[in-house]
C-alpha cells in the first residue's frame, strides 16, 4: 500500500468550539489506483486529501506513506516527503504566473531538488500532456483546459508515488475536463501512475475505478470497479 | 539560490507600478539621507574643522592652565615655549606650532574714553593668521598687518568702537601679575568671519601681546596643526611621549570643550536622522511588501506544497526587497548627489541664530554641504537597509504561511 489512514481524526477549532472533518477513518490506496473520494460539502474529501498529501498532520491516528508514519515528522522533512513523492493536482491550476509553462513543471522538478537532465524531462512531461506547441507560453496565455495539463505535468515530471488531485475539472466546461480525466486515466493504465481525486461531480466518479464514499467524516462506501 | 532570484526578478515586473512606488519611496529616503549626511558634513568640515584648527588640533598648555582655562589665566603661561616649539617641530604628521596667547581686553578709539566695549585679543605669529586662520581670506577692508603695531580688528567689534580701517584703537588689560597692560594699534584690516561673536576679536603680533601680558618671549599655549585634523588624538599621545613636554597638558581638540561634546552631539544628531528616514521608508517598503505577501497567499501555498522551504520563502521576498533597494538606492544617490552639489555651491543661510552662538563653537552663518564617496556608499547601503527593514516581517510573515491554509484562502 502507498499511503493509508489510520484511524485518523482530524478536528478545527471554531471559536470555542471543534469541529470534526473526520471521525476515526481509516482507508488506504495501492499503487496503480485510480481512486475518488467522493461526498458533499462538508464530507471530509478534502480533509483526508490534505493528509495524505502531507499538508496537514492529523488530531489522531496515523498517516502512513510508504509503510512510514509521516504525521510526526517536522516541517521541513515534510516538505521534502511533499517535493519528493506527492505530486498535486489543483482545482484552480494554481501555476505561477510569472513563469512559462515550462517554468512551472520545472520548478518542481527545482524544489524537489531533482537536477538530473531537467530540461528533457521537462519537455517530455508537457509533450506527454499534449503542449508541445505552449512551453514557452505563460498561464495568462493559455486557455484552462490548457493550464490543468500544464498542472498535470508539473505533477507528473518528477514521478511521485501519487498524484492528489483536488477537484482538478471544476473549474473546467464539460469538454475540457473530459479531456482532462481521459488523459490522467491513461496515464494511469499506460505507466501505472497512481492517482487520488476529490470530487463530487458524478461525471468524474463514473470514471473511478475505485469509490471511497465519505460523509460527515466518516467513509460511508468503498466502492471497486473492474 | 538562482530560482530564488530568477523568481524574485520577474515577480518584481508582475505589479510594474508597485514596484516603481516602493522604489521611489527607497529613493526618496536614500536621497534625503544623502541630503542629510552631506549637511552634517559640511556643518562639520567647515565649522568644527575651522574651530578646531582655531584651538589648535593638538594644544600644549601649563596643566594649570588647562585646570582654569575658562578664566584665559596669563600666569599659568609657557615662559620659553621656543625649546617646546623645536621638540615639537618635526614630529610625523606636525604641519606647524605657534605660540598663542589670548587675553580679555575693553577697547576705545584712541580719541574716546576707555568704555565697556570688550574683545577678545590674540597674539601670534603672522603665519598662524595666514596658514592656519585664513584671516587673509577674511578681510572685508585692508590688508594684513606687517608691524607690530598694527592689527586686524573684527567687523562687528569695528562697529561697536564707530572705527574704520586707519583708525587708531586703545586696548586695556591686565599683565600676568595684575597690573595694567596698554597697546595701542592701527586698525588695518576688517575682518568679517561670518559669525558675530567672531568678530569681535583682534589680531595683533604675538610680541605686542607679550608686551601687553606682559610675558617677555613666553605665550599661553601652543597650537599644533597636524595633517589630519581626525587623527589629531593619536598624535596628541604620540607628542605626550616627548620629554619635554611630559609635565605640560598636551590634548588634542576633540578631548577639549566644547568639542568633546560637540563630536559625540553630531554623531547623535547623524544616527537620529538617519535612523528616523531609514524607519519611515522602511514602513512605505513595509506596506508594499505586505500587500504582495497578501496577494501571492495561494501562490506561496502552491510553491510551500511544492516543496519550498520556509527560509526559501524568506530568502524570495528578501531579494525581492533588495532588488528593489538597490534600484531605489542608486536612483536616490542620483537625484540627491546633484541637489547636495548644488547647495554647495549656493550655500544655505541659517540665519542669525547661528551668529551668536559662542566663538569658540563658530557655526557660520552659511553653510555648505559636502558630499564624499563615504556618504554616498552610506546613502546606497542605508537604501538597503530601508528596504530590508521594510521587507523582514513581510517575508517573515510570508514564511509562516501553511500550504493548507493558503490553499483555503486561494478557493
Amino acid at each position: 500500500m502507498i499511503c493509508e489512514l489510520v484511524d485518523v481524526t482530524k478536528e478545527y477549532p471554531m471559536g470555542e468550539l471543534k469541529v470534526v472533518a473526520l471521525a476515526g477513518v481509516s482507508v488506504g490506496v495501492d499503487a496503480g489506483e485510480f481512486t475518488v473520494f467522493a461526498g458533499p460539502s462538508g464530507s471530509g474529501k478534502s480533509t483526508a486529501l490534505n493528509l495524505i498529501g502531507c499538508l496537514d498532520r492529523p488530531s489522531s491516528g496515523k498517516v502512513l506513506l510508504d509503510g512510514k508514519d509521516v504525521a510526526t515528522l517536522a516541517d521541513e522533512a515534510l516538505g521534502a516527503v511533499r517535493a519528493r513523492r506527492i505530486g498535486f493536482i489543483f482545482q484552480s491550476f494554481n501555476l505561477i504566473p510569472v513563469l512559462t509553462a515550462a517554468e512551472n513543471v520545472d520548478l518542481a522538478l527545482r524544489l524537489a531538488g531533482d537536477t538530473e537532465n531537467r530540461a528533457a524531462r521537462v519537455e517530455k512531461a508537457l509533450v506527454d500532456v499534449g503542449l508541445q506547441d505552449y512551453l514557452h507560453r505563460r498561464p495568462s496565455q493559455l486557455s484552462g483546459g490548457q493550464q490543468q495539463r500544464v498542472a498535470i505535468a508539473r505533477a507528473l515530471v518528477k514521478k511521485p508515488a501519487i498524484i492528489i488531485a483536488d477537484e482538478p475539472t471544476a473549474n473546467l466546461d464539460s469538454t475540457n475536463g473530459e479531456a482532462i480525466l481521459e488523459l490522467m486515466r491513461e496515464m494511469n493504465e499506460r505507466d501505472g501512475v497512481t492517482f487520488l481525486f476529490s470530487t463530487h461531480d458524478p461525471m468524474v466518479m463514473s470514471r473511478a475505478r475505485r469509490v471511497v464514499k465519505l460523509k460527515d467524516g466518516h467513509v460511508v462506501g468503498d466502492e471497486r470497479r473492474a | 539560490m538562482g530560482l530564488l532570484v530568477s523568481l524574485a526578478i520577474r515577480n518584481l515586473g508582475r505589479n510594474r507600478r508597485r514596484t516603481l512606488l516602493t522604489a521611489l519611496t527607497v529613493a526618496l529616503g536614500t536621497a534625503l539621507l544623502t541630503m542629510a549626511l552631506a549637511m552634517l558634513n559640511g556643518i562639520f568640515d567647515s565649522t568644527i574643522e575651522r574651530g578646531a584648527g582655531m584651538v589648535g588640533h593638538v594644544r600644549v598648555v601649563n596643566p594649570e592652565y588647562a585646570r582654569r582655562e575658562q578664566l584665559m589665566p596669563l600666569s599659568d603661561n609657557l615662559p620659553d615655549p621656543a625649546p617646546l616649539v623645536a621638540a615639537i617641530q618635526g614630529q610625523p604628521h606636525v604641519l606647524g606650532v605657534f605660540p598663542h596667547i589670548a587675553m580679555g581686553v575693553t577697547a576705545a578709539r584712541d580719541d574716546q574714553e576707555i568704555g565697556e566695549i570688550f574683545a577678545l585679543l590674540h597674539g601670534a605669529p603672522a603665519a598662524y593668521y595666514t596658514d592656519v586662520l585664513h584671516l587673509d581670506k577674511q578681510l572685508a577692508a585692508g590688508t594684513m598687518p606687517s608691524t607690530d603695531k598694527e592689527a586686524l580688528f573684527g567687523i562687528a567689534l569695528l562697529e561697536e568702537l564707530g572705527a574704520k580701517v586707519g583708525d587708531k584703537v586703545v586696548l586695556l588689560g591686565q599683565t600676568q601679575d595684575g597690573s595694567p597692560g596698554r597697546a595701542r594699534l592701527e586698525v588695518v584690516g576688517a575682518v568679517d568671519l561670518g559669525n558675530r561673536m567672531q568678530n569681535r576679536q583682534v589680531w595683533a603680533s604675538l610680541a605686542k601681546v607679550q608686551y601687553v601680558a606682559d610675558l617677555d618671549v613666553g605665550a599661553t599655549e601652543l597650537l599644533v596643526q597636524v595633517d589630519d585634523y581626525q587623527e589629531a588624538r593619536a598624535i596628541a599621545a604620540d607628542l605626550r611621549q616627548l620629554p619635554a613636554l611630559q609635565s605640560l597638558d598636551v590634548h588634542a581638540w576633540d578631548e577639549r570643550a566644547p568639542f568633546d561634546a560637540a563630536g559625540a552631539l553630531i554623531g547623535t544628531i547623524r544616527g537620529i536622522a538617519a535612523s528616523l528616514i531609514v524607519f519611515i521608508t522602511g514602513l512605505g517598503v513595509l506596506n508594499t511588501m505586505f500587500m504582495s505577501v497578501l496577494e501571492r497567499t495561494g501562490e506561496i501555498g502552491v510553491m510551500r506544497a511544492f516543496g519550498l522551504r520556509r527560509w526559501q520563502t524568506v530568502g524570495l521576498f528578501f531579494v525581492e526587497a533588495i532588488a528593489i533597494a538597490a534600484i531605489g538606492g542608486l536612483a536616490g544617490v542620483a537625484l540627491g548627489s546633484p541637489v547636495v552639489l548644488f547647495l554647495h555651491r549656493v550655500g544655505i543661510p541659517l540665519g542669525e541664530g547661528a551668529s551668536k552662538l559662542p566663538a569658540a563653537l563658530p557655526i557660520n552663518q552659511t553653510i555648505y554641504p559636502v558630499l564624499t564617496p563615504q556618504i554616498l556608499l552610506t546613502g546606497f547601503t542605508l537604501g538597503l537597509t530601508m528596504a530590508l527593514v521594510g521587507g523582514l516581517l513581510p517575508a517573515w510573515r510570508a514564511a509562516g504561511i501553511e500550504p493548507v491554509e493558503a490553499m483555503r484562502h486561494r478557493r
